[in-house]
């Protein structure tokens, strides 16, 4: 079964992100597309997921609308100073000329094909901010003391 | 505070732009728009949290919580939406399910305390008297899965940008009609 662009964005940003974690040397970072499997494994963490879908159409009278989805990259991280230097890095990384979208096929739950269709786009950054800033921190689980979201609207576009 | 920069060579037209808007037939039409914005971005808000939250039944604490403050009515118009120190002390979860993650600090929990005598090694002969001495302090069981954020904050947000957006439009059209007859 083909994924649809929510899924081929989340997806494609992972394996992005995942890619250039190892390539900058950072350890035991884990990507993930669920705010469970983030609270079921060990921090630090980096969560990437879609969080709605602008549209727009394309032409008056057309039935194709352009589709702007808004990625949430939320770290979770173990200490004040990483959650700052991840956010940085995140950021760093999204700076770069191309980010490649692919489309993915998945069969029996295993990527069977993946294609390079695409770049993503980044039209704005909108949030970049601590998360749970104005509850004490003391009071917090230890997953949700240092969090930090970096909001992006984006839009898929052609290789 | 939003910055508008309007670049006019012709310095009589611009004298005539500023008594425009001094003649305040924008203004207070701008000011009232931004009042009604408030009020439905307090109901938009509100009514984003009624549909997405989990358990319907256990009342509307935070949506009550949630209301429109006016700051500031000189020289422009200042709105506060959810006032943070009566967010926290009437609805103090209002964070986590906005952005998910676990209700800190709460949930279920076992009193701290000791099996009294507590022998280390016990005498099976008065296996009985042994008894539970509640002491000072508990332990709170985690939540097994954490709280999905509804997002009700940036949502909110989002409308509004979406809005003011309308509103800058039709104001922008009154403005150059009023130019227009200048």
């Amino acid at each position: 079964m083909p994924y649809r662009i929510s899924r081929n964005l989340e997806a494609s940003l992972i394996d992005f992100f995942t890619a250039k974690l190892t390539a900058d040397g950072w350890n035991g970072i884990r990507c993930e597309k669920s705010l469970a499997q983030v609270y079921d494994g060990t921090l630090p963490a980096i969560l990437i997921y879609v969080q709605d879908t602008d549209t727009e159409k394309r032409e008056i009278g057309g039935n194709i609308y352009l589709k702007y989805p808004t990625v949430y990259v939320r770290i979770f991280a173990t200490s004040d100073g990483q959650r700052l230097d991840l956010a940085d890095w995140v950021l760093e990384k999204l700076e770069v000329v191309s980010l490649p979208y692919y489309t993915y096929t998945i069969v029996n739950g295993v990527v069977s094909t993946k294609i390079l269709a695409g770049n993503i786009v980044i039209r704005s950054i909108k949030r970049n901010e601590k998360e749970l800033g104005n509850t004490n921190a003391d009071v917090l689980e230890k997953e949700d003391r240092y969090r930090h979201l970096i909001s992006l609207s984006c839009f898929v576009g052609e290789a | 505070m939003i910055n508008i920069t309007i670049d006019f060579k012709d310095a009589h037209k611009f004298q005539n732009l500023i008594r425009y808007i001094e003649d305040n037939t924008v203004y207070f039409e701008a000011q009232a728009a931004m009042m009604d914005l408030a009020d439905e971005t307090v109901t938009y808000m509100r009514d984003v949290i009624k549909a997405e939250k989990k358990r319907p039944s256990k009342g509307e604490t935070l949506e009550q919580a949630i209301d429109k403050e006016i700051l500031n009515t000189t020289a422009g118009i200042e709105v506060g939406i959810g006032n943070i120190s009566k967010l926290k002390a009437e609805a103090p979860y209002y964070e986590v399910l906005d952005q998910g993650g676990y209700i800190p600090n709460h949930g279920n929990f076992v009193p701290l305390g000791s099996f009294v005598p507590g022998e280390p090694k016990p005498n099976q002969a008065n296996f009985r008297e042994g008894q539970w001495s509640v002491g000072t302090g508990k332990y709170t069981f985690k939540a097994k899965r954490a709280i999905e954020g509804i997002n009700y904050i940036a949502k909110a947000i989002k409308n509004l940008e979406a809005r003011l957006n309308e509103e800058i439009k039709k104001m922008g059209a009154k403005l150059i009609d009023g130019l227009g007859k200048m």
